[in-house]
C-alpha cells in the first residue's frame, strides 16, 4: 500500500453530529402517481390529493424507524383534521412481521408492505425524485400541491417533522 | 505532531463539507489508524500495516441495527472462507448509537475473530461516506478502493440470489476488477458523531 496517504482521523467528528440525521427542505419535484392493492383495497396517490402527506420509508428491523413511530402516531392524531396524512412504506421481509408489529403499536395511519413487485415499482418512482432510499428511516413530505418539498434521512423527532408540516397545513 | 497540527488546521468549519480525503472507487484511500476495541490499551490498527495482504475488507456495522445482526453468520463464514488467504477483515464501530463497551461485548459474544475498530467521532465513516449499516468496502494491496456496497442482494441470507462481496474479494486476489464495483446497500441509517456512553 505504498501509495497510501496518511491522515489522522481525529477531531473531525464534532461537526458531523449535524449530519447524524439530516433533513433537507428543497423542491424535489412533483410526487409520483401510484396505485397499489393493499389487502384487497385499492390505494392511490390520488387519495391524498390536496392533503399534506408524510411518507415514511421504514422497516420493523430498523431501530431508529421503530423509535419514530410513536411520534408519527401523535402527529397523525394531532393534525388529521387539518388535512395531514401519513403513509408508511415498509421494507420488511415478511408481511406477517410487518402486520403484527403495526397492530401491536396501534398505528393510526396506513403502512404498506412494500416488498411486493408492484410496491417496488412505486418505490422506484419515488427514488426517481428523491434518490435511492438506502438508509432507513427516510421520510419525505409532500405539500398540498403534490410537490415533494422535504426529505429526512435517519431518526427525526416529532418536533423535527412538526416544524416542516405545520406551515403547510 | 507537526503533521497532526497541519491536519487539524485544515479541518473544516462547522457545516462545511470535507471532501478532500473522501474514499473514491478506483483511487487510493487514505491510511487510517484506529484502536481495536476488542483489546485492552492502545491496540491500534492501521490500514498500512496490511501491506502483505491482497485485500482488506472494511465492515461498517452496528449492534443496534437488525440488518447488521442478520449478516452475522455471513460475516463469520466469509472470514472462515478466506482464512489462510491474504485477506484481512476489519469491522468498524462508527455509529453514534453504539457504545464502545457495547460493541466490545457484542464482538466478544459473537466471536467474529476479526478486529473491531473504534471510529470515535465517525471520522472514518465520513471518509468512506457511510450512510447505512452494514456497508462493506474492499481495498486492494495498493490501497485502492475496489468495491463498496452490500454483502449480497439479500437482507436475509435466505433471500440472497447474488453474492457481491465474495466474488469481489476473489477478483481482487486474482488481480481482476470486481464486477460490480458498487452495489446498493439497504440498512439502518447510521448516525455519526460521538458514541453513546
Amino acid at each position: 500500500m505504498n501509495r497510501i496517504r496518511t491522515i489522522a482521523l481525529v477531531a473531525v467528528g464534532a461537526f458531523l453530529g449535524s449530519l447524524a440525521a439530516s433533513g433537507q427542505e428543497k423542491d424535489y419535484g412533483k410526487a409520483p402517481e401510484w396505485s397499489l392493492d393493499v389487502d384487497g383495497k385499492k390505494v392511490s396517490s390520488s387519495d391524498y390529493d390536496k392533503k399534506v402527506l408524510l411518507v415514511d420509508f421504514w422497516a420493523t428491523w430498523c431501530p431508529p424507524c421503530r423509535k419514530e413511530i410513536p411520534g408519527f402516531i401523535e402527529l397523525q392524531k394531532k393534525y388529521k383534521d387539518k388535512g395531514f396524512v401519513i403513509v408508511g412504506f415498509s421494507f420488511d421481509r415478511e408481511k406477517e412481521t410487518h402486520d403484527k408489529w403495526i397492530k401491536e403499536q396501534g398505528l393510526n395511519y396506513l403502512s404498506i408492505f412494500a416488498q411486493t413487485e408492484e410496491a417496488k415499482k412505486v418505490l422506484a418512482k419515488f427514488e426517481e425524485k428523491i434518490g435511492p432510499v438506502e438508509g432507513l428511516p427516510t421520510t419525505i413530505v409532500i405539500n398540498r400541491e403534490g410537490k415533494i418539498i422535504y426529505k429526512h434521512v435517519g431518526y427525526g423527532s416529532p418536533e423535527d417533522f412538526e416544524k416542516v408540516i405545520k406551515p403547510l397545513l | 505532531m507537526l503533521a497532526m497540527m497541519g491536519i487539524l488546521a485544515a479541518l473544516p468549519a462547522a457545516g462545511q463539507e470535507r471532501k478532500d480525503n473522501r474514499a473514491v472507487l478506483d483511487r487510493p484511500v487514505a491510511d487510517f489508524r484506529l484502536r481495536d476495541l476488542t483489546k485492552d490499551g492502545e491496540a491500534n490498527v492501521s490500514l498500512s500495516e496490511f501491506k502483505d495482504k491482497k485485500a482488506v475488507v472494511l465492515i461498517f456495522t452496528s449492534f443496534n441495527c437488525d440488518a447488521c445482526l442478520l449478516h452475522e453468520d455471513r460475516i463469520r463464514r466469509i472470514v472462515k472462507d478466506f482464512a489462510g488467504k491474504p485477506v484481512a477483515f476489519l469491522a468498524v464501530r462508527s455509529s453514534a448509537e453504539d457504545s464502545v463497551a457495547g460493541m466490545r461485548k457484542y464482538a466478544e459474544e459473537k466471536k467474529f475473530g476479526i478486529p473491531f475498530l473504534d471510529d470515535p467521532r465517525s471520522g472514518l465513516a465520513e471518509v468512506f461516506n457511510v450512510v447505512v449499516t452494514p456497508t462493506f468496502f474492499l481495498i486492494d494491496s495498493k490501497g485502492v478502493l475496489r468495491y463498496r456496497g452490500a454483502f449480497d442482494d439479500g437482507l436475509q441470507e435466505a433471500d440472497a440470489k447474488k453474492a457481491y462481496l465474495k466474488p469481489a474479494i476473489e477478483a481482487v486476489i486474482e488481480g481482476r476488477e470486481p464486477s460490480p464495483k458498487e452495489t446498493r446497500t439497504v440498512g439502518c441509517h447510521m448516525p455519526r458523531g460521538e458514541p453513546e456512553k
